[in-house]
This record gives structure tokens, C-alpha cells and sequence, in this order.
């Protein structure tokens, strides 16, 4: 079969489609994992050590099995003991978690990375541990936390894919509807991959100018 | 002039933006192909007392039905972007029937019939073959079209005529179907060749024009669709049939009264001649 993409043009608006959605997932799993990410690196960091605990159990299943098995779980597993989900909440729920537990350690180890001479100066004009992260600490931590959460969501939209096994059709499960209709499988799978890199590079910029943004009274 | 500090002025313009692409990212669920957004609640499957299943579909206005991708009884037509297919018709009858609309969630093959039993869909239909394995944890319909099952071959391998000279090649069949099934009793009965399974039939298929697997068992009529739709690939099906089957709607375990709807619309459908009408359309 010689390659032809006209075969698979006409679909387009679908893989639009799925390309939103695969958007869509990425973007609301990565916020609540954000959220969860900085509970969790401020739990992994605290005096408390329940909350240290409960964090690094946490952290500990969800870096330490594959994000499929998690999906599975939550959308195939738990009906059999009676709660049903839909696909997408499956799925953002699942990629929620697995992203949270990622960003919990670079939150962690963002605001361990600044120098503990800003705890004490901080201390030393007479503000609160609240405060100083507020003010001192949680700014600093923040710039060196981008590169590494630009990453975690480049990762996020890449396995994103993998919500497609559980019935939600995004881009990549659009690929392969297409592919069942036109049974072009190296124009579709190329047309889709080629989607996936112009959301990660555009992402990629994005962060770049937020980074640039963020430095910019690093420069002379 | 000094410069002030854009450090966080920056970020501000994308905070309102981010706001947005969440709160339209909250308000849609899952995207089906022709149908509308199914964010609502899932419908709870477990049969009361009190209202009966038919009434629960016609309140919901809307009949769920589990799909895959297979040419040509469940595929998306180029120009509507929609659903078609031999099966997408039969279920419209269903929802007719009932007086809503169906809407129809596609998904790879191994999860239609943990869909129907877990009640996310009211029914599956997706050119399922009839099993005593399948009656075991869903309920089948009564048949709805005849078909059989096949051995498929590149049309440029002579060795292969019939399961007898399939010891020492590849198979290639999908993973979770009768095909699958039926390929792992021919090993059991010692037949000897290596079984691939794949998760579509569309990768089957492909392998087998590529090569990469010398023979593959597939369901007769999808063998026919797919030939008619790409006479170059040259696949022909080789022997005897290795076993008749029939299709039937799955539905869940203990759901009678769905059932005694959707066999009538079957009697219907092939008493009709509606049915014999799609089968030209589709498969002619």
C-alpha cells in the first residue's frame, strides 16, 4: 500500500476533536495534580509526621505502578465493589493522582533547594513560617519548580493516550477509529503524533517565555 | 529607567487563561461520535422494583450502547464524521423502539463486555459472536446475523490451504475474541503454530498483508467487508469454516426486560426484510 493522506484528510475535525480532549484531560489533571503536588510537598516537608506519612504512601503507589494499572483500577476494578465511574472522571481522576504524586516531589524538592539562609533571614526580620513562605521561600521555590512541572505536563498530555483504553476518545483513540475506516495506519499514526508535538512545543514556548518572565531581573 | 519587576506581572495574563481552559475542561465529559455530552450521572443499571428498565431508558431519553471499531458494522464515515454501519443501524431500531436516541460509545474491543457488565452501557452491539462464555456473564440476544468464522491468507502464500498446514506458521487473531478462543483449542488439540494476538482486527489484518503473521482467523463477513474495501491487499479465505456463529446483542446479566425489547426488534429486523436490506447495503 503506497502512502496517501488523502484518504485521511477528510478526518480531521476528528482528530481536532480528540485533540481537545486530550487538552482537556491534560490540563485538568495537571491543575488538581498541581494542587495535589503542593499539599503534598508542603506535607513531605512539615514537622508532622502522620502527614509525612499518609504523603510518602502516597507518592510511594503512585510513582511505583504503571499509570495503566491505575486507570484500570479506577474505571474497570471498582465497579466490581459498587462505585461506577465515568470514563472521563476515571481518567482524570487516575491521571490526577499519578501526576500529583510527581509533582509532590518536585514541589518537595523545590522548596528544599532554597537556601536555608532565606529561612533564617526571614525568621530574623520577625516573620512566621506562614508568612516567609508566602513572601520569601514559596516565590523562590517556585522559578527553580517550573522546568521541572513544564515536564511533568509534557508527560501528562504524552500519557494521556493512555486514557483511550479506558473508553475515552482522545486523540489516540480517534487514531485508531480513523484507522478502521481508512486502514491507513502509518498516515495516522504520523498525522497524530505530529498533533501530539505541536501541543508539547507550543507548551514548550510557553513555558520558555514564562521562564524568561520570571528571570528577567536576573539579567543586567 | 529602571525596569520593573515583570517577574510576576507575567504570569497574571496566563492565570485568567488557565482559569478558562479549566472551567471548560470542568464543564464537558467524554466526546462520542455523534452523540452529546455525557457528563450526567451514570444511570444505575440495578433493576427495582418500583420503575421499570424501559421507563429508566426513557427518562434518560437516551439508549447506551457499547460499540467498537469494525468495518463494516460499526465505522466512521468520511464525510459526516459519524457513525455507520450495519450494527449502527439495527440499534437505531432498538432506540426507535424505546423512543429515544441512541448513543453509542466506541472503545477497544476488550472493554465492551466489562462496559455492559459493569451497567455503563444499557447494551453492546458490536458484531459479537454468540458464546456459551460470554451467556455465562452477560445476557445474549437471539441471533441477529448468521456468519462463521475464517482462515485468512496473503493471496501470494500457497502453503496455507486450511488449518491442516498451519503447524510451524504464525496466527494471527484478536485478543479476547472467538477467534482467540478458537485458536487456543486448535493448539490445545495439537495443532502446532505460533498464535500472535493483537487488540484490533484492523492490526491483524495488517500484519497479515505485511507478512508478519502467515495466517489469521477472522469473522467471515468483517473478511468480506474489509476484501470489498481493499481488493489490492489481496487476502483470500482459505478451507472449510471453522465454526458457524451467530451475532447477538450483549446486555447485562439479569436484564430481562431490555432483552425481551431487543429480541422482538430482531424478530422484527429479519422477518421484515430490513434486516436482509442492511445486509445488501452493508455487506453486499
Amino acid at each position: 500500500m503506497s502512502i496517501d493522506y488523502s484518504a485521511v484528510m477528510p478526518f480531521m475535525p476528528l482528530f481536532l476533536e480528540g485533540a481537545w480532549m486530550t487538552l482537556k484531560l491534560s490540563v485538568l489533571s495537571l491543575s488538581l495534580g498541581l494542587v495535589l503536588g503542593a499539599f503534598g510537598g508542603l506535607s513531605k516537608t512539615s514537622s508532622l509526621w502522620p502527614l509525612r506519612s499518609i504523603t510518602n504512601l502516597y507518592t510511594w503507589m503512585f510513582r511505583g505502578t504503571p499509570l495503566l494499572v491505575q486507570l484500570f483500577i479506577l474505571y474497570f476494578g471498582l465497579p466490581q465493589i459498587g462505585l461506577s465511574l465515568e470514563p472521563f472522571q476515571a481518567g482524570v481522576l487516575g491521571m490526577a493522582l499519578n501526576t500529583g504524586a510527581y509533582c509532590t516531589e518536585i514541589v518537595r524538592s523545590g522548596l528544599m533547594a532554597v537556601d536555608r539562609g532565606q529561612r533564617e533571614a526571614a525568621s530574623a526580620l520577625g516573620m512566621s513560617p506562614a508568612v516567609a513562605m508566602f513572601r520569601v521561600i514559596g516565590p523562590q521555590a517556585v522559578r527553580i519548580m517550573i522546568p521541572p512541572l513544564v515536564n511533568q505536563f509534557v508527560m501528562t498530555i504524552k500519557n494521556s493516550s493512555m486514557v483511550s483504553l479506558v473508553t475515552i476518545t482522545e486523540l489516540f483513540r480517534t487514531g485508531e477509529s480513523v484507522i478502521v475506516s481508512t486502514f491507513r495506519s502509518f498516515e495516522v499514526y504520523t498525522i497524530v503524533a505530529a498533533i501530539y508535538l505541536v501541543m508539547t512545543s507550543v507548551l514548550m514556548a510557553l513555558a520558555k517565555r514564562l521562564e524568561k518572565g520570571l528571570n528577567a531581573h536576573e539579567q543586567a | 529607567m529602571k525596569k520593573r519587576n515583570r517577574s510576576f506581572n507575567n504570569r497574571r495574563p496566563l492565570l485568567p487563561l488557565f482559569a478558562i481552559l479549566l472551567i471548560l475542561a470542568g464543564c464537558s465529559g467524554n466526546n462520542e461520535p455523534k452523540a452529546g455530552d455525557g457528563a450526567g450521572a451514570p444511570a444505575k443499571a440495578a433493576a427495582s422494583a418500583s420503575s421499570s428498565r424501559l421507563d429508566e431508558i426513557r427518562a434518560k431519553g437516551k439508549l447506551v450502547i457499547a460499540t467498537g471499531d469494525y468495518y463494516p458494522f460499526e465505522f466512521i464515515d468520511a464525510e459526516t464524521q459519524e457513525l455507520i454501519g450495519y450494527d449502527v443501524d439495527l440499534g437505531r431500531k432498538i432506540a426507535e423502539k424505546l423512543g429515544v436516541e441512541a448513543e453509542w460509545k466506541t472503545m477497544q474491543f476488550s472493554a465492551i463486555i466489562p462496559t455492559v457488565q459493569n451497567g455503563q452501557a444499557d447494551m453492546a452491539i458490536a458484531a459479537l459472536y454468540i458464546t456459551e462464555e460470554r451467556k455465562q456473564i452477560v445476557e445474549m440476544s437471539d441471533v441477529y446475523l448468521e456468519t462463521s468464522l475464517s482462515l485468512v491468507k496473503r493471496g501470494d502464500n500457497d502453503s496455507i490451504n486450511g488449518i491442516e498446514d498451519l503447524n510451524g506458521k504464525k496466527v494471527g487473531v484478536k485478543i479476547g475474541s472467538t477467534s482467540e478462543k478458537t485458536a487456543k483449542e486448535l493448539l490445545e488439540k495439537g495443532y502446532d503454530f505460533e498464535l500472535l494476538s493483537y487488540k484490533e482486527t484492523a492490526d491483524v489484518l495488517l500484519e497479515l498483508t505485511l507478512g508478519r503473521v502467515d495466517a489469521v482467523l477472522n469473522d467471515y463477513l468483517n473478511q468480506l467487508g474489509y476484501n470489498k474495501q481493499h481488493p489490492d491487499a489481496n487476502l483470500v479465505i482459505v478451507g472449510d469454516s471453522l465454526m458457524e456463529a451467530g451475532l447477538g446483542i450483549a446486555l447485562r446479566k439479569g436484564d430481562t426486560e431490555l432483552l425481551e425489547l431487543v429480541n422482538e426488534v430482531i424478530k422484527a429486523w429479519r422477518e421484515s426484510g430490513e434486516g436482509q436490506q442492511a445486509f445488501e447495503k452493508w455487506l453486499g
